[in-house]
């Protein structure tokens, strides 16, 4: 008899703030940089050196708790986690495990097909704040590991979902909906490819119907969706094919190798660490007033689910093109600059959703990267709609108002790329095509309704593509029957 | 009621602490501790329950930093602390 | 040897020059360090250089405060840029900061010259000044006896001449038990009264930065140029600065003072007893209402501290690694880096040291936590509220400074808990956050120093000036004439 399990997942979520400043001190954020450059006493924890608490960090965490239905502590305490290992600096990091700034929260997912959809909340236990550790490099030298500060102190957020999801896809929609809502409040890139969006997954399995806790794993190195799907896919399936055995499942930390699609263990239970978490006495209790946080509620501006209910109501647009649009801050907000000028909802969406994306994939792109304006877009739309170019040519002039940021009027009149209205030119031309291609003509004229296009493709050619298809094949048209 | 320190428990905080120590220092060691953990025990004839709520009660002013960059300029010097650090990173023996 | 402000009053009035009276200390230095051990690091050409332009700027006007020219000796675990920090301890040894705590920076500006750092108990862990590494101070009144410790060096340098004052840290009792053993004056302002960037920490909720000096009058303009909140320094607290010469000629008219009698009675000592009660006399005749009264956790308070003190040190200490900075032990072949840092340590820290490492890190340990490091932070909360209590009603508290008088090198050897209980009287002014200062009250009748601890409300370090120059002048123990 085979047994059904069901799968328990519970999720920690550590999100990069993009403030300017380190949590703890003021050295910049900034990626990159030389190694240990972006240090000082404090991040590089020298004796004598002391926190102080970046505001922002506060702003963003009520922020961020604010937005997925969290309680806000009124006071909230640092803790010290104590560990020893190279990339902290201090070999102990400001965490935070008794008082947290938010607490009690939750996110609503939609799973399903369309017409079958599954609408759900997660819960989410806690979201503190923390400072981030430096990076390891471990291929310069063997036998030796080599340490660069420059990213220890980053603020961080994690937030710890309940153990409320059941299966990967519930757990890809509460990623995505996460990263739009804290992406959308401004506070984090929130992209798991560059890291400044980090996915642990505990899961642990249990008989249908049992309402006890399995013994959990934790995940760590996902760094896509797609990681985080096949790494649930797999946890699951090994830990139903050892009770299906007999066996135990170990309490375990595992590590992901999206090359080989399978987890090694990197942690055992015998290796659990003892933190000994208190209170930092470097950082008195943070109070947090009611006016303090309604400030930050003031400052976040319409919530993510306000922007989408306003664009459905805004924008007549199909369900797929909304989801598309608002899933990106800074591609919602070119999309409204653009319609604001050019008031064409549809067309915008199109080339956003068309060319846009296209070429965004090829180099690689978000959003954010986007080097054109709306005012260019919103004119290249105008004059193509105007019928001004043909399309042809307006994914010409798109791609390279794309890459430089042209203006697509100026571009056009520079390069005559307008098409060419005047009628009797195009008669003109017209008729010479039609004198220098008998054939097609006599193919025409005896039927064959098709070889009218040989002949338009030759006029769009000695015109130089300039001219509109359909009104070039009208004038042949009409030269054609009065022939 | 704290069983008696004894040498397991050294190693376990030993390790806990990162402190390589000799032979003769773990015996002493455990000792030591059960000597200074019977000193400390006596506070638990004393009843702290309103101690805990007293716990947060001194938070009147909040200190918080201004997310701007400070300057520090020190980041060579401070590498310097480091006797054996090169191209700007430091070294440490291969981590396991 | 006058006290720092009357030399630099001289200066001032252009009597003598900075040079002068420098050179007058470095004589004395010649004379008697030897002997006394009281310098870890002597910088005799950069203090010469100090001199100099400090002359030049008390010459144009631009340096007019009350302790420009004095020539002050900073404890080890103080940062002077360029200068050595070794906290007393073979993991700093060679450590040299590149840059200066705020306390330091704040003696720059004042014109102070800096001569050296003292010597101290390693990590500031100790009551004798016996637990350095680079051996034990000796007391200038008797060569056989202990300085008290842990800022042992600071207080002997001061008594002997070696310096005209010095900073000193106090955790539990650290300025003022060698103050009070080497017969100068010692006061522990209030916790987050003096910024701690800079200070290499030992316990971070109790470490205080404080004057040590041969007069009252010294150690209340030492007070007043250490003051002020710190931006780097989050515990750090902005209060209304102390008027020193107000405080110093108030007197004690109208004052009421409670003689802890529980207190008292834990003193062995008859002489040291009789100097607080005679000091509780002097107040009378001067004009104070003096009151014995109980002041209680007279058998709790050490155990608190060293729970408290321990854990915190156990946490700060671990950034000791000899990675950035320190000892580090001879790589050797196939280690690996947790191998490297527990010997490293293990070599690098002293026997007291690795002691309270231990004990810290078991009390903060899965288990033992609630037991003993919440309890402590508890019975600390519930001490303040006692002493808020007792200062509803005493404007002061009077009782002893040190069990006995400076007991013999070695005394303390095999009897760490016996060490540890001589703490009794001065633990609770940090665990209460509380202002505190040690007065010199005469000599035994073996001619070595006895003394008296004042105590005050947070922030009253006015009072403490107040009575301290009262029994200053009645006791005419005022220590001009040296040893």
């Amino acid at each position: 008899m085979t047994r059904e399990y069901e799968t328990v997942i519970g999720l920690e979520v550590h999100v990069e703030l993009s403030t300017k400043t380190k949590i703890f001190c003021g050295c910049s954020c900034e990626f990159g940089g030389s190694p240990n450059t972006r240090i000082c006493p404090v991040c590089l924890g020298m004796p004598g050196a002391l926190p102080v608490l970046n505001k922002k960090v506060l702003e963003y965490a009520i922020a961020a708790g604010l937005a997925t239905d969290c309680t806000i502590s009124p006071v909230t305490v640092f803790d010290r986690k104590n560990y020893f290992y190279p990339d902290n600096p201090q070999n102990y990091q400001i965490s935070q495990l008794y008082l947290p700034v938010c607490r009690d929260g939750g996110i609503t997912i939609e799973t399903g097909e369309e017409g079958a959809k599954s609408i759900r909340r997660i819960r989410i236990r806690e979201i503190h704040m923390e400072e981030d550790a430096g990076k390891l490099f471990h291929d310069r030298k063997e036998g030796f590991s080599h340490i660069d500060h420059n990213r220890a102190g980053v603020p961080l957020l994690e937030i710890v979902s309940e153990p409320d999801m059941k299966n990967a896809e519930e757990v890809i929609a509460y990623l995505d909906r996460l990263r739009r809502i804290l992406q959308h409040l401004g506070i984090s890139d929130c992209k798991l490819q560059e890291g400044s969006l980090r996915v642990d997954v505990n899961l642990s399995v249990r008989e249908a119907g049992d309402s006890r806790l399995g013994v959990r794993t934790e995940m760590k190195n996902l760094n896509s969706f797609r990681a985080v799907s096949a790494a649930i896919e797999s946890e699951r399936s090994r830990q139903i094919g050892l009770l299906q055995k007999g066996e135990a499942v170990e309490q375990q930390t595992r590590r992901w190798d999206d090359a080989k699609k399978e987890s090694f263990v990197m942690r055992s239970k015998e290796d659990v660490r003892d933190y000994r978490y208190f209170p930092d006495p470097d950082l008195p209790p943070v109070s947090i007033s009611p006016e303090f946080i309604e400030s930050v509620c003031v400052s976040m501006g319409e919530s993510y689910d306000e922007m989408v209910e306003r664009f459905a109501k805004e924008y007549r647009l199909p369900q797929k093109e909304l989801s598309y649009l608002t899933g990106e801050k800074a591609l919602a907000r070119l999309f409204e600059e653009t319609v604001s000028i050019c008031h064409k909802s549809g067309s915008v969406s199109n080339w956003l959703m068309g060319e846009n994306l296209r070429l965004m994939r090829k180099e690689g792109m978000d959003a954010e990267d986007l080097r054109f304006s709306p005012e260019h877009l919103a004119q290249l739309i105008d004059i193509f709609e105007e019928g001004r170019i043909n399309s042809t040519i307006a994914k010409e002039v798109f791609e390279v108002m794309f890459y430089e940021d042209i203006s697509p009027e100026a571009y056009v009149e520079e390069k005559g790329l307008g098409l060419i209205s005047d009628l009797s030119l195009l008669e003109e031309t017209a008729a010479a095509c039609m004198k220098d291609n008998p054939k097609s003509v006599q193919d025409y004229l005896s039927g064959k309704a098709k070889a009218i296009g040989f002949l338009v493709g030759q006029t769009m050619k000695a015109m130089g593509g300039k001219a509109d298809p359909g009104a070039v094949k009208s004038v042949l048209e009409k030269l054609l029957s009065s022939l | 009621m704290r069983q008696k320190i004894d040498e397991e428990t050294v190693a376990y905080v030993s390790k806990l602490s990162q402190l390589e120590l000799t032979a003769e220092e773990k015996r002493a060691a455990a000792a030591d501790m059960e000597e200074c953990l019977t000193m400390m025990d006596i506070l638990s004839g004393l009843d702290t329950r309103d101690g805990e709520e007293l716990l947060l009660y001194d938070n009147d002013q909040n200190v918080l930093r201004e997310d701007e960059r400070v300057g520090s300029d020190m980041a060579d010097s401070l590498l310097r602390c480091a006797p054996l650090a090169e191209d700007g990173l430091i070294p440490v023996p291969k981590t396991v | 040897m006058l006290s720092a402000t009357k030399t630099c009053s001289l200066i001032k009035e252009r009597r003598i020059s900075t040079t002068e009276a420098l050179e007058e200390v470095l004589g004395r230095i010649r004379d008697r360090e030897e002997d006394l051990h009281c310098y870890i690091t002597l910088d005799e050409e950069g203090a010469r250089q100090q001199a100099k332009l400090i002359q030049s700027r008390i010459d144009d006007g631009s340096l007019k405060g009350p302790l420009a020219g004095a020539v002050v000796a900073v404890k080890d675990n103080i940062c002077v840029r360029d200068l050595p920090a070794t906290c007393g301890s073979k993991m700093l040894a060679g450590f040299i900061p590149p840059y200066d705590a705020t306390v330091t920076e704040k003696l720059r500006d004042a014109g102070c010259i800096i001569i050296g750092k003292t010597n101290m108990d390693e990590f500031a862990m100790g009551s004798t000044c016996e637990n350095s590494y680079f051996g034990p101070t000796k007391n200038p009144y008797d060569t056989s006896r202990v300085t008290g410790g842990s800022s042992g060096g600071s207080a002997a340098a001061v008594a002997a001449g070696e310096a005209m004052i010095a900073l000193g840290s106090d955790t539990g009792g650290s300025i003022r038990l060698p103050a009070a053993c080497c017969g100068v004056v010692g006061l522990k302002p209030t916790y987050g009264r003096v910024s701690r960037y800079g200070l290499i920490a030992y316990a971070s909720g109790l470490d205080q930065i404080g004057p040590m000096g041969r007069s009252v009058e010294d150690c209340g303009e030492m007070l007043s140029l250490l003051s002020g909140a710190d931006s780097r320094d989050a515990t750090s607290r902005q209060w209304e600065a102390v008027d020193t010469g107000a405080a110093l000629g108030r007197g004690v008219k109208g004052l009421t003072v409670g003689l802890a009698e529980d207190y008292l009675s834990l003193c062995p000592d008859e002489e040291a007893k009789n100097a607080v009660l005679e000091a509780a006399e002097k107040l009378r005749d001067a004009g104070a209402a003096v009151e014995h009264f109980s002041l209680g956790y007279e058998k709790y308070v050490v155990p608190i501290y060293y729970i408290l003190a321990d854990a915190q040190a156990s946490s700060n200490l671990e950034r000791y690694d000899g990675i950035k900075y320190g000892y580090r032990t001879p790589f050797e072949e196939g280690q690996d880096f947790g191998q490297l840092m527990a010997r490293s340590r293990g070599e690098g820290f002293g026997g007291e040291v690795k002691r309270r490492i231990l004990v810290g890190s078991f009390v903060l340990s899965a288990g033992w936590y609630d037991a003993y490091y919440k309890k402590a932070l508890a019975a600390q909360a519930l001490l303040r509220r006692c002493f808020d209590e007792a200062f509803s009603k005493y404007d002061l508290i009077l009782m002893p400074a040190a069990p006995s008088v400076a007991p013999k090198l070695g005394v303390y050897k095999d009897d760490i808990i016996g060490a540890y209980r001589g703490d009794v009287f001065t633990v609770t002014a940090n665990l209460a956050q509380l202002p505190a200062m040690s007065i010199p009250a005469g000599v035994n009748h073996d001619g070595l120093p006895l003394a008296v601890q004042l105590m005050a409300d947070r922030f009253r370090e006015d009072l403490l000036l107040a009575a301290g120059a009262e029994l200053e002048k009645r006791g005419g123990h005022e220590n001009d004439e040296g040893i």
